[in-house]
């Protein structure tokens, strides 16, 4: 029997968060949109921008004056987090109806899985065309579809053409994938990031093709077993599959705190880190989760003189309660710090493990701990994230209340 | 100075005091073996400022010496072709002719002045205790395994050493087990005393005690314990820590007691261990009238097997990391273990019939 050839589809929302405001508030539709956080704070970056923004050179990450530099007529939006995540549910939930298979790849991306379902939706372009409608029918969000024979083809259709398309839909297979792939520029393939891109150049690697045409052995032998990988996505070629199990399983929880302002002082850096660490340990334990090893990053101030650490260690056992996370977190960042002004901290719980398993300890009364924190997270549930805290959030360096209003750090 | 060794005499010193050798040191004379005379012997001391090292050999001569070795000395003494080897030093230049056969070296020593002067402690009044050293050996090997290699909780590292009267104990623990073990001599007659003596010095002194039979003298001296036998003077650190108080971890009252023959269920055990995986590496015990059935089930599938055994008190059903029983069964020589259990989430106590004095508590693992 002849292999039955996959129809991988990546559906991908354009100027996803601007577009859900323009469906909350239709006259922003025709104008240039900017979804941007207080363009009064230094977090104040562009999140989206609507293509009528995007013509003027608007791009996502720019500082709120630059982009008004860029279109004075801009309208700037503050994002609302909640808005897009039910959005994003919304269009899993259209994807669903065309097949079971269906993979979301970030929040406004989904890989849908399409091998076999032609007697039910028609061509693979035919089903493509009718999930554009449904989305933007029901949600009045435009979307673009990628159409390949793996996860990557298709990947690269929608980045590379279907976004440049009218009718937003492209395909890619391997009969043709070279012929429209590899004339583009080196930096255009996935997996490729800005400093890739350089290694390429600096070996005479310009485009895609060029990559294709080296023997595999040389990215192979630079670049082990990643230069492998970017040799065959030239190629087009990508052994992934969408079943489940392709995302691979939560390896660590965690957040980065972008501060408010610079922290010059011990006090206030660890309040946000003992905040953090509560938070880590609070999603580490809705997961039925223990870490084995914190992690503690820290961002220097100066954007010319770049500082700041990234370090891990490993606890003494596995943990999920912040009095025992805590205190390693604190000796990683008073050991690693330089005592400059921070700008961003972040805290990662990682190597998880199942938190009813667990070795007993002689002198540590683990049911203790952990009664109390089932104590600590069920008032949280009930009453708010804000409703019981550490004091040291009261204190000038506490971001509990700030943090409690946003998703992603970004406003709710 | 000039002198002819037996090649294996001088190897077994240079290993000796090896195990002091740091690989790598601030201080750079460290990294060396330091040559001595006194006026009748010869000594090649080493130290990584936790351990101290010392060997003499016999030596007739009377320009004294004192020069620093490079450590690679060890390899090539133990590569040398001959039986005999002849060593030169140059007083003037310091440099070190070792000949043998037909290989010939010339090493560049160096002057002594930043090696740490050792002095060797004696000890102080009913402060010291004689032990032969297979005795040593069999009691360190029962203890030493149980304590942390984790450096997360720096004191149990350590082996705690109590002397009191004419007792010596060992307590020594991962915080996930415990071994407690007494010797008492008539002959010792200490004032009360505690030190915590590292675990890594231990491991490393089990490693040079397995020649013949000697006298092994062992004293405390301020922040040091000191190991004397035969031509080696041995001085471990204490540890600065402060160590738990064991008294309240060890139950009185077991409600299920089983006798097992120890080959056998070390047998069982290992062969239950190559299914058990993950950071627990967790097996099931259960006990019910005359038999124990040992159960593992992890991703690569499901074991079991029963051993024969005998059982008074309660039928019970436990988690247990596997690795912890393997060490007690591995370091003990017994024919039969006795294993007290103390309901479902209390503590598993190994002990060995012929020694009233030995305790293994292992504390299962929780499944909620």
């Amino acid at each position: 029997m002849e292999k039955q050839r996959q129809a991988i589809l990546l559906a991908d929302a354009e100027s996803f968060y601007a577009s859900v405001e323009i469906t909350h508030n239709p006259s922003l539709r025709g104008k240039p949109v900017a979804v941007c956080g207080d363009p009064a704070l230094r977090h104040g970056l562009v999140l989206a921008a609507s293509k009528e923004a995007k013509a003027y050179g608007v791009k996502t990450g720019q500082p709120a004056w630059e982009c008004r530099r860029l279109c004075p007529g801009v309208i700037f939006v503050r994002p609302h987090m909640n808005r897009y995540l039910e959005s994003a549910l919304e269009m899993t939930r259209i994807f669903e109806q065309f097949t079971d298979r269906v993979v979301p790849y970030s929040i406004d991306e989904h890989f849908l899985d399409l091998s076999g379902c032609e007697r039910l939706w028609g061509t693979p372009h035919e089903a493509a065309r009718r999930i554009l409608r449904q989305v933007w029918d029901e949600t009045g969000i435009r979307c673009r579809i990628g159409l390949g024979e793996n996860p990557l083809q298709a990947k690269m259709a929608c980045d590379r053409f279907a976004k440049k398309r009218v009718d937003g839909f492209f395909e890619l297979n391997s009969t043709n994938y070279a012929a429209h792939v590899w004339s583009l520029p080196i930096g255009n393939l996935f997996g490729v990031g800005p400093r890739m891109k350089d290694h390429f150049n600096r070996m005479a690697v310009r485009t895609i093709g060029d990559l294709a045409r080296l023997p595999r052995e040389i990215p192979t032998r630079r670049w082990g077993v990643n230069g492998l990988l970017l040799w065959l996505n030239a190629h087009g070629i990508d052994y992934s599959t969408l079943q489940p199990g392709t995302l691979a399983p939560q390896k660590g929880v965690g957040h980065c705190a972008t501060l408010p302002r610079d922290y010059a002082s011990r006090q206030e850096i660890e309040a946000v880190l003992l905040e953090l660490t509560e938070e880590a340990c609070f999603r580490a334990r809705t997961l039925g989760k223990m870490g084995t090893t914190v992690h503690v990053y820290c961002r220097g101030a100066d954007f010319d003189h770049p500082s700041g650490f990234s370090r891990q260690k490993k606890l003494p056992e596995p943990a999920s309660a912040a009095t025992e996370v805590y205190p390693v977190a604190q000796q990683l960042f008073r050991r690693h710090w330089d005592g400059r002004p921070v700008r961003a901290v972040g805290l990662n719980l990682s190597g998880l493990t199942d938190r009813r398993c667990y070795q007993l300890s002689l002198f540590n009364h683990r049911e203790i701990t952990n009664s109390l924190s089932a104590a600590m997270d069920e008032i949280r549930e009930r009453f708010g994230p804000t409703a019981l805290f550490r004091a040291a959030s009261l204190t000038s360096g506490g971001q509990l209340f700030t943090r409690a209003n946003m998703i992603g750090g970004h406003e709710k | 100075m000039s002198l002819i060794l037996s090649k294996a005499s001088l190897y077994r010193s240079l290993d000796i005091v090896e195990k002091a050798l740091p690989k790598e040191s601030p201080i750079q004379a460290l990294e060396n073996v330091l040559l001595e005379s006194d006026s009748n012997q010869l000594t090649l001391s080493t130290t990584n400022l936790e351990l101290q090292v010392k060997v003499s050999l016999p030596y007739e001569g009377d320009e004294p010496v004192s020069v620093l070795i490079p450590a690679k000395i060890t390899d090539i003494i133990r590569f040398l072709p001959a039986p005999e080897v002849k060593l030169d030093l140059n007083p003037d230049n310091l440099q070190i002719a070792i000949s043998s056969g037909r290989a010939k070296y010339n090493l560049f020593g160096a002057a002594s002045s930043d090696f740490p002067r050792i002095e060797e402690a004696s000890p102080s009044h009913g402060e010291s205790m004689t032990i032969s050293s297979s005795e040593l050996k069999d009691i360190l090997r029962t203890v030493v395994f149980a304590a942390s290699t984790e450096e997360t909780r720096p004191a149990f590292n350590g082996v705690l050493f109590e002397f009191d009267a004419h007792r010596w104990s060992l307590i020594s623990s991962d915080t996930y087990r415990l071994v407690f073990k007494s010797i008492f001599n008539e002959a010792w007659r200490f004032q009360n005393n505690r030190c915590l003596v590292p675990a890594k010095a231990l491991r490393e002194l089990l490693k040079i005690l397995d020649q013949e039979e000697e006298e092994v003298t062992l004293f405390p001296s301020k922040d040091q314990l000191i190991f004397k036998f035969a031509s080696v003077y041995y001085a471990a650190r204490l540890l600065n820590e402060k160590y738990p108080d064991i008294s309240s971890v060890i139950p009185e009252r077991h409600s299920t007691r089983i006798m097992v023959n120890r080959k056998e269920i070390k047998e069982t055990i290992s062969r239950a261990a190559l299914l058990a995986e993950g950071l627990n590496n967790a097996i099931c015990l259960s006990v019910s009238d005359g038999s124990l059935t040992v159960r593992v089930s992890s991703q690569i599938g499901r074991m079991e097997e029963t051993v024969a055994i005998e059982h008074e008190g309660e039928e019970i059903d436990l988690y247990i990391n596997s690795r912890f029983i393997m060490d007690i069964l591995k370091a003990t020589t017994t024919e039969a273990v006795v294993v007290d259990f103390h309901g479902k989430t209390g503590p598993v106590i190994f002990r060995l019939p012929d020694d009233e004095h030995y305790l293994y508590l292992v504390l299962p693992i929780k499944m909620d």
